[in-house]
């Protein structure tokens, strides 16, 4: 039911996203009143995917802790399936920041503390697949990867203080204009929306993972 | 408590039979900090922004070579599993390599931190507090490092593996070192919040690993 119905419902959202955040009424407009230029629609989808990013980390932790726990095989392919899409959000995080950078600050890359954030969080989950692409046997794989996502995880905020005093020594970033009213919703609707992309990739991961389970347990049959 | 000493006691007794870890570690040490000199001239001027950060890189660098090799050598001839087979509490075995490794470390410091201070010329004004650093920062990346250390003993590429999973973690520790080691040199005494994120760090990382640790050697 939820298979068919998702992946629907998620187009609509999307499309209906997009447009509103390509229609004139998104603009934002910066201290002065000024219309900031078009660069800032990318505003739209840094965000939502950032959040997106996060919501895929915590699960990825979620599912570590519960699979140490159960030793349950679906927790562990709940939590490979977060990762993956998780470092692929991440990543585009860490692309459409520098493009908006590049028209705001003027530079691709400031050591600004969300930015240095990001990085540190892509390079532990990227660090995450690899101790998962290097271990062959499937139960030992899911244990060591379950203890580096619980380690992964709590290194996250403490990184998120030190990068922070760190930053002070470097010019500060004069932040985007406060936004309001319109440009909310435009920005709430496109988290929604990303919200579902994430869960239909995240289903659909489960699913074929479900699959080769199933296939390689068919093979072991015959 | 005891056992963990005594887990500690036969790590450091092996290692100073032959001294090899050791000597590797501090002629690395020693190697880094040369070799960023070269890099950076003979003369460079923002030097008291370059000198902590290369004091701690050679720290790290050199201690990964210890944590590599920390479970690593526990491997052959089964010891491991002779390990295992103690009737101890699994976390007793964590105990033991955290002590034996930073004592290691600590040797490793104790002689590059003199060496540093002759090239680069500097005078310590506040070694006790430059002790504290040195002392936070390592127990940090011994806690987090022993306990992957021991998640990549059975994996293959091992020697790739633990340096791509450790260094990410132990961002906090190098930044906020980083930091502090350079207002001690530079003689300002404002490190009251590095102080605390190293110590929230080990604290945080110590009691998880304590907690995980069985799960990492489980086989």
């Amino acid at each position: 039911m939820i298979k068919k119905v998702l992946p629907r419902i998620t187009l609509v959202t999307m499309v209906i996203a997009i447009y509103m955040i390509f229609s004139p009424a998104s603009a934002i407009y910066g201290p002065a009143g000024e219309v900031l230029g078009a660069s800032f629609r990318i505003f739209y989808f840094h965000v939502p995917l950032a959040w997106v990013s996060y919501l895929a980390f915590f699960i990825v932790f979620v599912s570590s802790v519960s699979y140490l726990r159960t030793k349950e095989q679906r927790w562990d392919v709940f939590a490979s399936s977060s990762a993956e899409i998780g470092v692929i959000f991440c990543g585009l995080v860490l692309i459409t920041g520098p493009i908006w950078a590049k028209s705001v600050w003027g530079v691709y890359w400031l050591w600004d503390p969300q930015l240095t954030c990001a990085l540190i969080l892509w390079l532990l989950y990227a660090a995450y697949l690899m101790v998962r692409s290097s271990v062959q046997e499937p139960e030992r794989k899911a244990r060591l990867a379950a203890v580096y996502g619980i380690i992964a995880f709590i290194g996250v905020p403490l990184s998120h203080f030190s990068v922070r005093i760190w930053a002070t020594l470097h010019p500060a970033v004069v932040r985007g204009g406060q936004i309001g009213g319109y440009p909310v919703y435009v920005l709430l609707i496109n988290i929604l929306a990303f919200t579902l992309l994430y869960a239909y990739l995240f289903l659909t991961k489960v699913s074929i993972e479900e699959m080769s389970e199933e296939i390689q347990h068919l093979k072991r049959q015959v | 408590m005891k056992r963990c000493l005594d887990i500690a006691r036969k790590d450091l007794r092996s290692e100073f039979r032959t001294k090899q870890m050791l000597n590797s570690m501090l002629i690395f040490a020693l190697l880094v900090i040369v070799i960023f000199s070269f890099a950076f001239g003979p003369y460079p001027e923002n030097i008291d922004q370059l000198a902590p950060g290369i004091l701690w890189v050679a720290f790290t660098f050199a201690g990964m070579l210890g944590l590599a090799r920390s479970f690593a050598s526990e491997k052959e001839q089964g010891c491991l599993d002779g390990l295992k087979l103690c009737p101890v509490d699994r976390s007793a075995i964590y105990m033991g390599k955290v002590m034996s490794n930073t004592v290691l470390m600590f040797i490793m410091e104790m002689i590059t931190v003199p060496v540093f201070i002759v090239l680069f010329d500097y005078s310590i004004s506040n070694p006790l507090e430059l002790g504290c650093i040195i002392m936070l920062g390592t127990l940090g990346f011994v806690f987090v490092g022993t306990l992957l250390s021991a998640l990549t003993v059975n994996v293959r590429a091992r020697e790739i593996l633990l340096p791509v999973i450790l260094f990410p973690v132990i961002v906090p520790v190098i930044i906020s070192a980083v930091l502090a080691t350079g207002k001690i040199l530079s003689g300002t005494n404002d490190i009251w919040a590095e102080i605390r994120i190293l110590g929230a760090y080990g604290a945080i990382f110590f009691i998880v690993a304590l907690l995980i640790f069985e799960y990492v050697i489980e086989d």
